[in-house]
């Protein structure tokens, strides 16, 4: 008996992951649109080179990421309700590209914006360690993600005050919002320097996430250093959000809803999780942005709307369960 | 096979829980650590297994634990916490699995022989209905005998847990203490915390009586557990008597002031 269901399961899903990106891909390329609507064809050579390919290709890589990203960081937290957004990851990483921005110190697209990203991003995740601490539980962990996002937020609102101009309190908008529209090849060339290496790391700190399921403890009496997964996964996940965070803004709830509906397919364990997420990230968030093409004529719906408004009641939802979880 | 400390010292800041100790233990003991509350035998346990961090005093072997790698260190000595708990509603088959992960690198997927010991600790936890349950749907007593699979599918010659018969009704306790007794008999060291007299006198080869952070009295179960030692250390008059060729006792009045 070669180890049960879960193997079996896992390798069904990775296929179903897989091939659903096999359909979403090529449907990306084909579906275009302009200020009359959708429109469908793969287009000039220039077109599908210069737009659609940059606009597939970052949001596959930046739906991963935030789909790895939580599923790395509720391993490590051992809390579902765990995500790059409500933790204020992403907000932390905007305030950061913002700060990069304002002061003129970049262009959108320059590796320096992606370097403030992250920076905020470590920030954030270090202040959310200093004030959630260990044990984590539940209510302390969401109300240090509701304060950074609260500070993040204001000192972002603050640039956006001083803004030197129209345009580039606009374009600071876009971060909070989140959009894959006008993406081309160089933000794609800024996220996946930051971005690979991210993801390896967090992936390196898989066993280490299946070890802390039993506690610090146990974990160490297994041959863990928590301090060691802990740094894995905090600079992982500061890295490649802080990359996406720069390329496109702002995404939020990809990373809470995407692990919650494959965790049971995966048996639970945290390891099992991280690349099924990878996938269905990807895969949600392509899937999203198709769909903001095909609206109506009028101006393009912003993807972190978008998610914002499929995600938000979800984690409404979790909050409540679990809140009669800890009742029963 | 040995689990030995010399001069070994607990402190939480200024608070000493351990204060010098020496210890050998052998295969083949189920060792029984009693003593009242706050007398260090957490601390002892977990000093012992390397937690938080390796003490150069705690020797595996006669090599200091530091000189061992973590991986090493953890496929010697098992450690089941108190009320042990998963984050995960694993299912038991995935949650006994988990003890395989000394014994496996990075990537690598479990082997036949990692299998085999995942059904020997199923097997010997009485679990193999189980396997495919998730943990939270279990019963409390069903629960601890899967953390026990965890700790046991390590096959670690040394094998330590902390109170597994806190919050357990009789039938489970003796099957607790059934199990760790059978791991015992493969030739390997069990320590156990217990705060059940009667489970320790009948069950454990040996005693460790801890008192404020020392051992107050060491050796055979009769030996450690006497109306003098109830009295000095656990400030209760008992009642002690014999069946079975073991000994009960039966707390019947505290002594002194309750402070």
């Amino acid at each position: 008996m070669s180890g049960g269901p879960v193997p079996r399961r896992y390798g069904l899903l990775g296929s179903c992951l897989a091939l659903s990106l096999l359909v979403l891909v090529p449907l990306s390329l084909w579906i275009g649109r302009d200020g009359g609507g959708p429109h469908f064809g793969f287009g000039t050579s220039d077109i599908l080179r210069e737009i659609r390919v940059p606009r597939t290709l970052v949001g596959l890589f930046v739906g991963g990421t935030l789909g790895l990203c939580g599923a790395a960081l509720q391993g490590l937290l051992r809390n579902p309700l765990a995500e790059p957004g409500i933790l204020g990851v992403s907000s932390g990483a905007a305030f950061g590209a913002v700060v990069v921005y304002y002061f003129g110190f970049a262009a959108s697209g320059s590796l320096l914006l992606g370097t403030g990203a992250v920076l905020g991003s470590l920030g954030a995740l270090g202040l959310l360690y200093a004030l959630a601490g260990r044990g984590i539980d539940l209510v302390r962990l969401i109300l240090a993600g509701v304060g950074i996002n609260a500070l993040a937020a204001a000192l972002t609102s603050l640039a956006l005050n001083f803004a030197p101009s129209p345009y580039a309190a606009l374009e600071i908008l876009i971060w909070m919002f989140g959009t894959l529209e006008n993406r081309s090849l160089a933000q794609l060339w800024l996220l996946l320097p930051l971005a690979v290496p991210g993801w390896m790391l967090v992936i390196a700190a898989a066993r280490g996430l299946d070890a802390l399921t039993l506690g610090e403890d146990v974990a160490g009496s297994l041959g863990f250093r928590v301090r060691r997964t802990l740094w894995l996964v905090i600079a992982g996940a500061a890295l490649a959000v802080g990359a996406t965070v720069a390329v496109c803004g702002v995404v939020a709830f990809v990373g809470l809803v995407v692990p919650h509906l494959l965790r049971p397919l995966v048996g639970y364990r945290p390891s099992c999780l991280l690349l099924p997420s990878f996938l269905a990230g990807a895969a949600l968030t392509l899937a999203a942005d198709i769909a903001i093409r095909l609206m109506p004529p009028g101006p393009e719906l912003k993807l972190g709307v978008v998610t914002a408004l499929i995600g938000a009641p979800f984690f409404l939802h979790m909050v409540l369960s679990s809140r009669q979880r800890t009742a029963e | 096979m040995s689990l030995a400390a010399t001069g070994l010292e607990v402190r939480y800041g200024t608070r000493v829980a351990v204060r010098k100790l020496d210890l050998k233990l052998e295969a083949g003991e189920l060792v029984g650590l009693i003593g009242p509350n706050g007398a260090g035998k957490t601390s002892l346990l977990r000093a012992l297994a390397g937690i938080p961090a390796p003490d150069a005093r705690v020797r595996w072997q006669g090599r200091p634990l530091p000189e061992l790698a973590d991986i090493e260190r953890a496929r010697a000595i098992a450690y089941l916490p108190q009320a042990a708990q998963a984050s995960w509603p694993l299912p038991v088959r995935e949650l006994v699995a988990l003890g395989r992960l000394p014994h496996r690198r990075f990537g690598e997927r479990l082997t036949a022989a990692d299998e085999a010991a995942i059904a020997r600790a199923l097997e010997l936890a009485k679990l193999r209905d189980f396997a495919d349950r998730p943990i939270d749907t279990l019963s409390g007593g069903e629960r601890t005998r899967a953390h026990l699979a965890r700790a046991f599918a390590v096959e670690a010659p040394a094998l330590l847990v902390d109170e597994p018969t806190a919050s357990l009704d009789p039938y489970h306790q003796l099957a607790v203490l059934g199990l760790l007794d059978e791991y015992r008999r493969q030739g390997r060291l069990v320590v156990a915390v217990l705060h059940d007299l009667n489970l320790a006198l009948a069950h454990c080869t040996r005693l460790l009586l801890m008192s404020e952070g020392a051992i107050a009295r060491d050796g055979e179960p009769k030996a450690v557990i006497d109306d003098a030692a109830l009295a000095e250390h656990y400030r209760v008059n008992a009642f002690l008597a014999e069946h079975d060729g073991h000994r009960i006792a039966v707390p019947s009045r505290m002594l002194g002031r309750d402070d």
